[in-house]
């Protein structure tokens, strides 16, 4: 049916319901601001973390393309760019391997590629442009660095390079200089197209899934980056290829998933899980605030809702007027929240990612979807917040409503009194009679307070010495300046020089040499090429207590040889360590890594038991040996690359350099002695400058740098949290201060009238503030106990660098700010609030 | 996309086809609503069942045509009312004509005798004058009532002095008074003033105190005072007459009204209601208030100012 | 004619047996269209519990109140509100002025509410009578009370209500102006055909009823019925 067109009166009555409760409006607007604050600031981390982490995870990637085929020749490349599959194709033709001194610490190629290719590797062209014709290069500026060459366009430089088995040299001329990182170890310098094919002339490329001078890698990217692994088989079925073939089998191809797009979905659903819990709780804290402040403003207009009802306003007309205000009110609060909590996100979503591996922040563009996700959000909470009100008040009989005097005004007519003790009763009793608001008040308070002291009481509890020694194996360990760069540990090895220079130190606790042998890649080609799957074996098990040896499929194990000093870091779990035993070369020692940098370790790594005789061959010797013990190491003391699953082996480095004499470690270990740690750095600091030094060092005060700004992330978002629940505490006080001082205008003023003078009644009012505090303060203090000793305890147990202990320090620091806050608010609501004559405000209460 | 489009269209289609449904079943609903209303007064019933308790428009404007509907009628009653009663006042006026006329003529006839006497002569003269008087009277009641009828009242009022009126007033009303010995006070402040047509109020007025004269005994007493309220100048005319019952003050004031008791006193019974009428079209009103026995103030208050 | 407004055996208890209050205890009246009724007696003889029952203000405990042949007690909430809206215009002991609106917007409040079009020269006609033109944009709050019942009592008229339910309308009104009100009260009424049912202490102002009805302890003593046959029936009925 046709409605009744009676709308203007909403329209006018809500405007002047709105002019006439102004501080009403300023609070519920800024709890309005501050929901739409949060959820904003909320979606915006959410949001621009996980724009960070793929953009970062594509970028620690290398490229942006979405997959990669690899080594294949230009009929094949034909075939797969047949299909328009593709929405990008970057191409790198390889041609061979730089070879110069100067350049030993990383991997350089010579290659040609094109601009897409070279523009998706996120290559930053500093100088020039790309080669176009003759022997023009595009150079990464640190290589120039490494040359020893000026960075300047139109340099010429002498180059020696492998093209397959034969060696070319060139001199050719720098057009283009891109930005080079300094700790990479791979790097490519880009010829010219022209260049390309004259030195391709001749040679045909093999299509045998290696790098061969002349094959192509094809980076390409699809429309889509849904199912990329099914996108990845339909390309090469069309190709002709098997996607499923193995290296060897018929229809194999180099083609690989870029693992920035691999895990996408992988860490979204915790993100999610989390955003949606703090959106909740946000949605809650806001909800409260919000139907608090419009449940006292409709108490407080009651008496104007049942005159409307008198003269014939309907429900529906009162509850519509209701919720025009909260609209006005939304429209006022939500742009500047939205406006606001974008930039609090964009400045908190640094913070946020330090908590990751993703440090490196982008920059955040503002979103409309977040916009109006959250406006939607803040929108839906004052919606809600209004229904309780709204319906308790259209429920209400009109002669209900009409002697509606509000509740407190009836109670207490008492005589002002004169005592301090008498003003703390009457705001006790104030406090205590409403039980509801005085909840929600000091639940949100000791909220923030609970989560700052958990938090910070968690940190507090993070070991740095627990941590430092799970993350170092000792003081400092020296290695080569190219170890970890290069496989060919027969050249990763610390120099007999430095191992000299270090043993004249007398300040040190402790020093040892970690041996470990590695075949060079010539070695572990042909080992493979013979069948033994593993390149980095070195000990090869033949037979376990007089039986094959075929528990596990591994075939080898890795070969450490340890100085007596470096043993003293082992944890014996089965067995016993007897030194004068273990030299006498007929032992053997199994080993494991700490699991989680701490304590732990897997018992079921280790393959062999103490007691039990095995023979196996070690390099080219076949030997015996009794295992001794097993043993678990820090993971540092070791090879960087020892991923291996089980136990590795372990000799005394007496028994390791009989078998391989001449052997140089590959690790120098050295812990200082008490106060000689700043010489002994200064020492290696110094000795690492020298030219010819060829070491690098890591200390344990890395460690401890990483440490404390593990801990700070930490503590800072616990305390981003807290103060988070604290300001919404604070404007939850804020609003039910206000609330008592608007309900109670008329007592105070009688109260006034009969003698109590306007400090007393300040005193009352701060009095009964700070008496909120007080009982969240005493409240927290319980709770944050109760937490610490049982969920923050529980934390510490499950992480490996907490030490546990109680701690109510940061709920004691922050309680006495509560209390000044609190007292300054109602100072402040006070001044604002019971200013004016004594007949004024009688008369206003009227 | 196409395909998108093409099913928008025709959501879109079929939305406007269901918006154009709904809104004609609204006018028909609407329209029933109205033609059942109009129905049910056409047919003049007493009693028409309106929605109005909905929040409707129709219900707005049921409610509406109700409200004229009633006025209509009732006017319509009154209206019926009225013209009975002038029907019967018109015959009694004709009877009460013919009286007059069938006297003067026998007067005449004696006046055209020769044997007559000076004496007899002038109390014939005197006796015809009466029967003129009473003509005259009723006369001027049907040029009244007439007046009435054609709403010819029509009032200017100006803020003025309001001493000449009384005094015009008091003029007269002075013969017929002193006639029954009766004696007239006026007390009145000579710098009030009030919003009043002068020659329509003075008739209003007139019309009280004549009543005031008309209803008193003789040797009686008539006090005109005037004062000002709060918004009001107040013109009082109290007398010391036979009073009027408590629950008769608003019936004095209806169109032929006449007292059970004062039948055969001259009048048609409007006076008071011209009187009314007139002080009414001034934006102001006349109340009573008598005992029984012992007199009635009648007072008349003008607006004290514009 | 019918009866506009008929009250049937209206009971208001407050409380439980022994402690019981009866605010009213079984009234029952009828009150014709166009009639000027007032209800009189002392204070806490019920006499604004009736009132707030025929205008479903209050609901009573049993009896039922009809309104142009429409049982009140029976609409819901809505409906309640809509209909007093359109057919009732109340006139409280207090006011009960909206105390953010001005005087005038209060006064066309009730007009406002259904969606209506002011009568701007009614209006004008009433404000220029009750002599609040200087007080139009004046707050309640800012009015004396005198000021605030006159604002009440055009609030009343300007939605030309067909009852008008007064609760001692001139309660804070000089004896003069009291006068004056009640006459602009009875003069509406009959231009609009309204009824209006009023309450008062005072026996004089009572008197100038068509009919007047006495209560005491929540029971009528005199006037439901033979006024009706002589004075308030004869006009309203012939």
């Amino acid at each position: 049916m046709l409605r009744n067109n009676n709308k203007v009166f909403i329209r006018r009555l809500s405007r002047s319901c709105l002019k006439t409760s102004r501080n009403r409006n300023i609070i519920a607007v800024l709890a309005i601001i501050l929901t739409s604050l949060l959820f904003t600031s909320v979606a915006t981390i959410v949001e621009g973390s996980m724009q960070t982490t793929k953009e970062q995870e594509i970028r620690m990637s290398g490229s942006k393309f979405m997959m990669s085929i690899k080594y294949i020749s230009e009929e094949t490349n034909e075939k797969l760019l047949k299909e328009p599959a593709f929405s990008q194709i970057g191409r790198l033709q390889y041609l061979g391997q730089i070879e110069d001194k100067k350049l030993r610490k990383i991997s350089c190629d010579f290659s040609w590629a094109n601009k897409t290719y070279i523009d998706g590797i996120f290559t930053e062209l500093q100088a020039g442009k790309l080669p176009e014709r003759g022997n023009e290069v595009l150079v990464d500026s640190v290589v120039l660095e490494m040359l020893g060459v000026p960075a300047k366009i139109g340099t010429e430089i002498p180059l020696t390079y492998w093209v397959n088995d034969e060696k070319r040299r060139e001199t050719v001329k720098v057009c283009g200089i891109y930005k080079g990182e300094a700790n990479e170890t791979t790097s490519t310098i880009y010829i010219s197209r022209p260049f390309f094919e004259r030195q391709m002339e001749g040679i045909s490329v093999p299509e045998d899934g290696t790098a061969a001078a002349g094959c192509i890698l094809l980076y390409v990217s699809f429309p889509s980056e849904k199912n990329l692994e099914q996108q990845r088989a339909e390309v090469l079925k069309k190709a002709g290829f098997d996607p499923d073939a193995e290296r060897g089998e018929e229809g194999f191809v180099v083609s690989n998933i870029s693992t920035a797009y691999e895990n996408t979905n992988e860490d979204s659903p915790a993100i999610f899980g989390a955003a949606a819990l703090l959106i909740l709780v946000i949605l809650l804290a806001g909800y409260l605030i919000i139907s608090n402040i419009f449940r006292i403003s409709i108490l407080k207009d009651l008496r104007m809702y049942g005159q409307l009802k008198t003269i014939g306003a309907s429900p529906k007309q009162l509850r519509k007027l209701m919720i025009r205000q909260a609209d006005l009110l939304n429209l006022m609060g939500i742009p500047i929240g939205l406006i606001l909590g974008f930039f609090l996100g964009k400045a908190l979503l640094p913070v946020v990612m330090q908590t990751t591996i993703y440090k490196d922040v982008q920059e955040i563009q503002p979103r409309a979807l977040v916009f109006a996700a959250s406006a939607l959000f803040s929108f839906l909470t004052v919606r809600i917040s209004c229904r309780r009100p709204v319906k308790m008040m259209s429920k209400m009989s009109p002669m209900q409503a009409l002697r509606y005097q509000g509740k407190e005004s009836a109670k207490r007519s008492r005589k002002g009194g004169e005592s301090r003790q008498r003003i703390l009763r009457m705001a006790f009793s104030n406090v205590a009679q409403n039980k509801g608001k005085t909840f929600f008040v000091v639940l949100s308070l000791s909220l923030s307070i609970v989560i700052l002291n958990s938090v910070l009481n968690f940190t507090a509890c993070f070991d740095e010495e627990t941590f430092v020694k799970g993350q170092s194996g000792a003081d400092f360990i020296v290695s080569n300046i190219e170890y970890g760069v290069k496989n060919e540990s027969d050249q990763n090895v610390v120099p007999r020089e430095f191992i000299r220079e270090a043993k004249k130190r007398s300040d040190t606790e402790m020093a040892g040499r970690v041996y470990f042998y590695q075949p060079p890649d010539e070695e572990a080609e042909a080992a493979m090429a013979s069948g033994a799957y593993d390149g980095v074996q070195t000990a090869k098990v033949q037979t376990v207590n007089g039986k094959p040896y075929s528990m596990r499929m591994e075939m080898g194990k890795m070969l450490f040889g340890l100085d007596e000093e470096v043993w003293n870091r082992c944890k014996v779990v089965r067995g016993q360590l007897d030194m004068e035993k273990l030299k006498t070369g007929k032992y053997i020692v199994e080993g494991t890594d700490f699991i989680n940098n701490g304590e732990d370790y897997e018992i079921g790594l280790f393959s062999l038991k103490p007691g039990d005789k095995v023979k196996a061959d070690i390099g080219t010797c076949k030997l015996e040996y009794e295992v001794l013990a097993n043993v678990v190491l820090p993971t540092q003391l070791l090879f960087t690359s020892s991923m291996g699953e089980g136990g590795y082996f372990i000799l005394p480095s007496e028994e390791y350099l009989r078998q391989f004499p001449g052997r140089l470690p590959i690790h120098y270990v050295m812990d200082a002695k008490e106060g000689s740690f700043q010489d002994i750095d200064a020492f290696l600091k110094q000795y690492e400058q020298k030219p010819q030094a060829n070491i690098k060092y890591e200390s344990v005060e890395k460690v401890v740098e990483d440490f404390q700004q593990f801990r700070g992330t930490y503590s800072t978002t616990g305390t981003v949290l807290a103060a988070i629940f604290g300001v919404i505490g604070i404007l939850n006080l804020l609003n039910v201060i206000l609330a008592g001082a608007a309900a109670r205008q008329r007592e105070f003023a009688i109260m006034q009238s009969i003698g109590m003078t306007r400090k007393q009644l300040r005193r009352l009012f701060m009095a009964e503030g700070i008496l909120y505090s007080v009982i969240a303060g005493i409240l927290s203090l319980i709770l944050a106990a109760i937490f610490s000793l049982t969920t923050v305890r529980a934390l510490c147990g499950v992480e490996w660098f907490c030490v546990y202990h109680f701690s109510l320090l940061p709920a004691g620091v922050l309680i006495p700010v509560y209390l000044a806050v609190s007292a300054g608010i109602a100072f402040v609501i006070d001044k604002l609030w019971n200013s004016g004559s004594v007949v004024e405000k009688l008369r206003i209460s009227k | 996309m196409s395909n998108y489009l093409f099913y928008i269209g025709c959501a879109m289609i079929l939305c406007s086809l269901a918006a154009a449904v709904l809104l004609r079943w609204y006018l028909v609903t609407y329209t029933k609503r109205l033609l059942y209303c109009l129905d049910e007064m056409l047919a003049g019933k007493e009693y028409i069942e309106i929605e109005d308790e909905k929040e409707l428009l129709m219900a707005k404007v049921e409610v509406k045509l109700l409200q004229m509907y009633k006025l209509l009628k009732q006017q319509k009653q009154q209206s019926q009312k009225d013209k009975e009663i002038l029907e019967t006042i018109i015959s009694d006026i004709s009877h009460q004509v013919k009286t007059p006329i069938t006297n003067m003529r026998i007067y005449q006839g004696l006046l055209q005798r020769d044997d007559l006497s000076l004496d007899q002569c002038l109390e014939f003269m005197r006796q015809m004058e009466d029967q003129v008087d009473r003509l005259d009277y009723l006369m001027e009641a049907m040029i009244e009532m007439s007046r009435m009828e054609t709403g010819i009242i029509q009032v200017k009022p100006v803020y003025q002095s309001l001493i000449p009126l009384m005094e015009e007033t008091v003029c007269q009303a002075g013969p017929s008074a002193e006639e029954k010995q009766i004696q007239l006070h006026l007390d009145c402040d000579p710098q009030l003033k009030a919003v009043f047509d002068k020659k329509w109020t003075a008739e209003a007025v007139g019309n009280i105190l004549n009543n005031a004269v008309k209803y008193t005994r003789d040797g009686g007493k008539i006090v005109i005072t005037a004062d000002i309220t709060d918004f009001f100048v107040r013109i009082r005319v109290g007398d010391t007459g036979k009073g009027i019952p408590e629950e008769h003050y608003t019936e004095i004031f209806k169109r032929f009204y006449r007292e059970e008791d004062v039948q055969r006193e001259e009048g048609l019974g409007i006076g008071l209601f011209l009187a009314q009428e007139i002080v009414r079209r001034q934006k102001g009103y006349i109340d009573v208030k008598s005992q029984v026995g012992q007199g009635s103030v009648f007072s008349i208050y003008l607006p004290a100012e514009v | 004619m019918n009866a506009i407004l008929k009250a049937s055996g209206l009971k208001k208890y407050y409380g439980t047996e022994p402690n019981i209050t009866r605010a009213l205890d079984g009234v029952s009246l009828e009150v014709m269209q166009g009639e000027f009724v007032s209800i009189i007696g002392t204070s806490g003889s019920g006499k604004s519990t009736l009132l707030n029952m025929l205008g479903g203000l209050d609901v009573p405990t049993s009896g039922s109140v009809v309104i142009r042949g429409k049982e009140i007690g029976k609409m819901k909430d809505e409906q309640l509100c809509v209909f007093r809206r359109r057919n009732i215009g109340f006139i409280f002991q207090d006011y009960n002025l909206v105390p953010i609106l001005n005087a005038y917007q209060n006064m066309i409040l009730p007009i406002e509410l259904d969606g209506n079009q002011v009568d701007k020269e009614h209006l004008n006609e009433i404000i220029h009578f009750l002599h609040l033109e200087e007080k139009l944009s004046n707050l309640p709050g800012g009015l004396s009370g005198g000021q605030q019942q006159r604002v009440a009592i055009a609030r009343a008229l300007a939605s030309k209500p067909a009852i008008i339910l007064a609760d001692e309308p001139t309660g804070n009104l000089d004896s003069k102006t009291s006068q004056d009100v009640l006459n602009l009260l009875k003069v509406s009424c009959r231009q609009f055909h309204q009824t209006l049912v009023m309450i008062t202490h005072n026996p004089e102002i009572a008197l100038m009823a068509d009919r007047m009805i006495r209560i005491e302890d929540g029971k009528i003593i005199s006037g439901v019925k033979d006024k009706m046959m002589t004075g308030g029936m004869r006009h309203a009925e012939k």
